[in-house]
């Protein structure tokens, strides 16, 4: 019965279900990034490798 | 607060072992280049020839080279970023010996014909074994207990792209390598024909996203924001170029196999996601570039950030070039060409070289703790390295663009306009000529820079300093931020608790947790994976049964092998597409059933020599004799390099019976006499087809050379869709092997 259900299933709505997946992918990340991250809180994060931490001769 | 002190000596051993093998991998490009235009460059020799070495100046530029320079990024950003040492000087030592013993069995066992023949994964399974305990248990180890280790709470993003590289490469090593081994230097692979091209290219394409892009992307969010002293222009920005990125690039292998045998919806898919890469792509390009704001002066001025720039350049011509070379279209006429050795060629020299410059020259006087030898010769090898790189690619775009108008020409009466392939190969003589100028120039600019980095060494301190940080230690109580509590009002429970889920807190603890981030890069790149692989294993009208297609000989079977030994694929593709051109010139086009006993597939991906899958019974068994012998006595013109060694070498019968079995094993449905005498079968058809030689007025004495082998193979190369199904035979009869060999006597 599996076999003739893998026979018979569309397997090219994969491709709409893959683009579906990545624009809510995408959609997720967008709101997380641009509205749910504070500037604060992302320039902190973004100067990070500028220092490399506090030398003992400092 | 906690004392530490950052490892700087795998930096420096990582930094050097680039230089060494970059110059290798240049050394040998230059080669294989001279080679097409001086096919006697080889010698006669089989170790020299462009099918065994080709393979080894691309994997010394991929695994040594950028290998090398990608784990001197990662070494030296992850621990500052985490404000921690690695956590194991053990591990970063096995590390760094067992890659390069990797590199070095590599350099061993290309030249001598061991190889799987598929690109960038040629090398044999006891090395993938290797590669696989040296990547995730040494390495992999390293890195994700420095991560847990850390100092810093948050992620940088660099390091996010570093996750992905160490995560994403070892499941395409494991996947794309399963195999069944023969002995210890051969080995057959689980998948075949179009599976195993298609597993072949989602690993080949992602190699190149994974091992080439991110890590690279991960140096560029570190080293630049550095060298120009300044945050990157947008961390937001960065996180959305991550995010797309990983999980656009997985799809897009398809676009590597167009017109070929696999499924129209796998094939559109890539090519939709490969389009749709371009957005993130340029968005790290001009996250990058516009991280230079206010600062273009020191561009000017400063030699590391003119690599930047120019590498960041590189990197978004080849990003928008490829979603370009996907489209169906394009892809028909760049396809097999040298275009996409352009293609290739602008960003690896590009992209991949010129970050790799940048940050080396950045690092040399901070890991040898004194100045810079001379700024003047990093600004001198900047500039021949930029020539170089136009020198190369605008001719070879030139001769790929060239080479795909004349296949595809045809005159008003539908004949090929270029019927004689090699037409088209000596057409391209000149800009194969600038190539080696200009691979001499790049080579000349890893010369500078070696002077440069020897004698920075010479002035360094007699003991380096080693300064010891201080950082308190991440505590293990820590909370986040309260998520602020949601506004909504008049609105059931579950619609506020939405609210606040939205908010996305949980985002923010993956981002310092990162077992959790890898858990979700991991489900990116399976799930993507999954998508396109499962249908295809799984559907039966993928890959139709064709009745006539048998399994190959015992002597074919070993011929095959010699094909695949050699490195043919490297020239030769075994894939005629459905386009007129190419059915009118090579025959009927390539179908999927054809391939059902090829393991490896044998598909190849450029033409420097024409297609073979119609090869069989086009010539007498003579003609691939003397062809093998001196390609230029049959084909004037050919760069074909002399296989004249076939002849005298003999053939090892008593490996055959192993490689029926393996080929068994595998499904190959051969039957209990032909596995019990495959060496009396092999002998047989070795015997027919070297008296076939000598009524053709040939040597005789061929009965036992490797050479009878190879040409049973090329004999028996897409015939079998041109005969009768075989009628079902009595149990014990060998039914594959004698329908061939009467066929070749003809």
């Amino acid at each position: 019965m599996i076999r003739d259900i893998l026979r018979e299933v569309d397997y090219s709505t994969f491709a709409t279900l893959a683009l579906l997946l990545f624009v809510l992918a995408f959609v997720a990340a967008g709101i997380k990034t641009l509205w749910l991250t504070s500037r604060e809180e992302s320039c902190e994060q973004a100067n990070i490798p500028l220092s490399d931490g506090k030398r003992s001769d400092q | 607060m906690e004392a530490y002190q950052y490892d700087e000596g795998i930096t420096r051993q990582f930094v050097t072992a680039t230089l060494v093998w970059g110059m290798v991998a240049f050394l040998v490009g230059i080669y294989v280049a001279l080679q097409l235009v001086v096919p006697q460059a080889t010698f006669g020799l089989d170790f020299l020839t462009f099918g065994r070495l080709r393979p080894l100046h691309t994997n010394a530029a991929i695994f040594a080279f950028a290998g090398n320079a990608i784990f001197a990024a990662i070494y030296y950003s992850t621990q500052r970023l985490c404000k921690a040492r690695m956590w194991s000087d053990v591990l970063s030592q096995l590390h760094f010996w067992g890659w390069q013993l990797i590199i070095v069995c590599a350099a061993v066992s290309l030249p001598l014909g061991i190889t799987q023949s598929k690109e960038y994964a040629e090398l044999e399974w006891p090395i993938d074994l290797l590669i696989a305990v040296v990547w995730v248990g040494f390495f992999g180890v390293n890195f994700f207990m420095t991560l847990v280790k850390r100092r810093e709470r948050h992620l940088y993003v660099a390091l996010w792209f570093y996750i992905a590289t160490i995560v994403t490469v070892a499941l395409l090593h494991v996947f794309n390598n399963l195999v069944v081994p023969v002995g210890l230097f051969k080995s057959y692979p689980i998948y075949a024909g179009v599976q195993d091209a298609f597993m072949q290219w989602w690993y080949g394409h992602n190699a190149v996203a994974f091992f080439l892009t991110t890590p690279f992307l991960g140096l560029m969010y570190y080293f630049l924001p550095k060298a120009a002293n300044r945050p990157v222009f947008s961390y937001k920005l960065s996180i959305l170029h991550f995010w797309s990125l990983v999980f656009l690039y997985i799809w897009a292998g398809p676009h590597h196999l167009h017109y070929t045998a696999l499924p129209e919806w796998a094939s559109s898919l890539g090519m939709v996601f490969s389009v749709m890469l371009w957005m993130p792509s340029w968005g790290g390009m001009i996250n990058g570039l516009l991280t230079l704001r206010g600062a273009w002066h020191k561009v000017t001025e400063d030699p590391v950030l003119k690599f930047f720039v120019v590498g960041l350049t590189f990197y978004g011509m080849s990003t928008f070039e490829g979603p370009m070379l996907s489209v169906k279209s394009v892809n028909a006429l760049s396809h097999y060409t040298d275009w996409t050795i352009a293609h290739v060629h602008s960003g690896a020299l590009g992209w991949n070289g010129f970050m790799t410059f940048g940050m080396i020259y950045w690092l040399l006087p901070r890991i040898f703790q004194t100045e810079l030898y001379s700024r003047k010769l990093a600004e001198w090898h900047f500039w021949l390295g930029t020539i170089a790189i136009l020198l190369y690619i605008l001719p070879i775009y030139w001769a790929g663009i060239t080479q795909g108008l004349m296949w595809y020409g045809l005159t008003e009466t539908g004949h090929l306009m270029y019927p004689d392939f090699v037409e088209t190969t000596q057409r391209l003589m000149p800009f194969y000529w600038i190539r080696v100028v200009a691979g001499v120039l790049y080579l000349g600019g890893g010369a500078l820079l070696s002077i440069n980095v020897v004698r920075t060494w010479m002035s360094r301190p007699a003991v380096y300093e080693s300064p010891v940080y201080y950082a308190p230690a991440l505590s293990r109580d820590y909370v986040d931020p309260p998520v602020a509590e949601s506004e909504l009002t008049a609105v059931l429970n579950v619609a506020r608790k939405l609210d606040v889920f939205s908010r996305m807190g949980w985002h923010r603890r993956w981002e310092r947790l990162p077992m959790y981030f890898t858990f979700w890069v991991i489900v990116a790149v399976v799930a993507a994976s999954l998508f396109e692989i499962i249908p295809t294993f799984l559907i039966r009208s993928n890959v139709p049964t064709i009745a006539s297609v048998q399994p190959y000989t015992p002597l074919e079977l070993v011929g095959r092998d010699i094909y695949v030994s050699e490195g043919c694929y490297n020239c030769h593709s075994q894939m005629i597409r459905p386009i007129l051109s190419e059915t009118k010139r090579f025959g009927d086009y390539s179908k999927p059933g054809e391939f059902v006993y090829d393991r490896p597939f044998q598909w190849g991906s450029r033409r420097i020599g024409p297609d073979l899958a119609r090869e069989g019974g086009k010539q007498s068994h003579l003609w691939h004799l003397v062809h093998l012998r001196e390609p230029s006595s049959l084909v004037k013109g050919s760069i074909m390099p002399s296989f004249a060694w076939l002849e005298q070498r003999e053939l090892n019968f008593k490996t055959i019976p192993d490689r029926v079995r393996a080929a068994s094993f595998l499904g190959a449905p051969y039957t209990d006499s032909e596995l019990q005498n495959a060496i009396e079968l092999a002998h047989a058809q070795a015997r027919q087809i070297a008296k076939d030689i000598v009524t053709q007025n040939g040597p005789a004495g061929l009965e036992d050379k490797q050479v009878v082998a190879l040409i049973a193979y090329l004999q028996r190369v897409g015939t079998d869709l041109f005969k009768p199904a075989p009628v079902a035979a009595p149990a014990e009869q060998p039914v594959a092997a004698q329908p061939v060999e009467s066929e070749q006597a003809k």
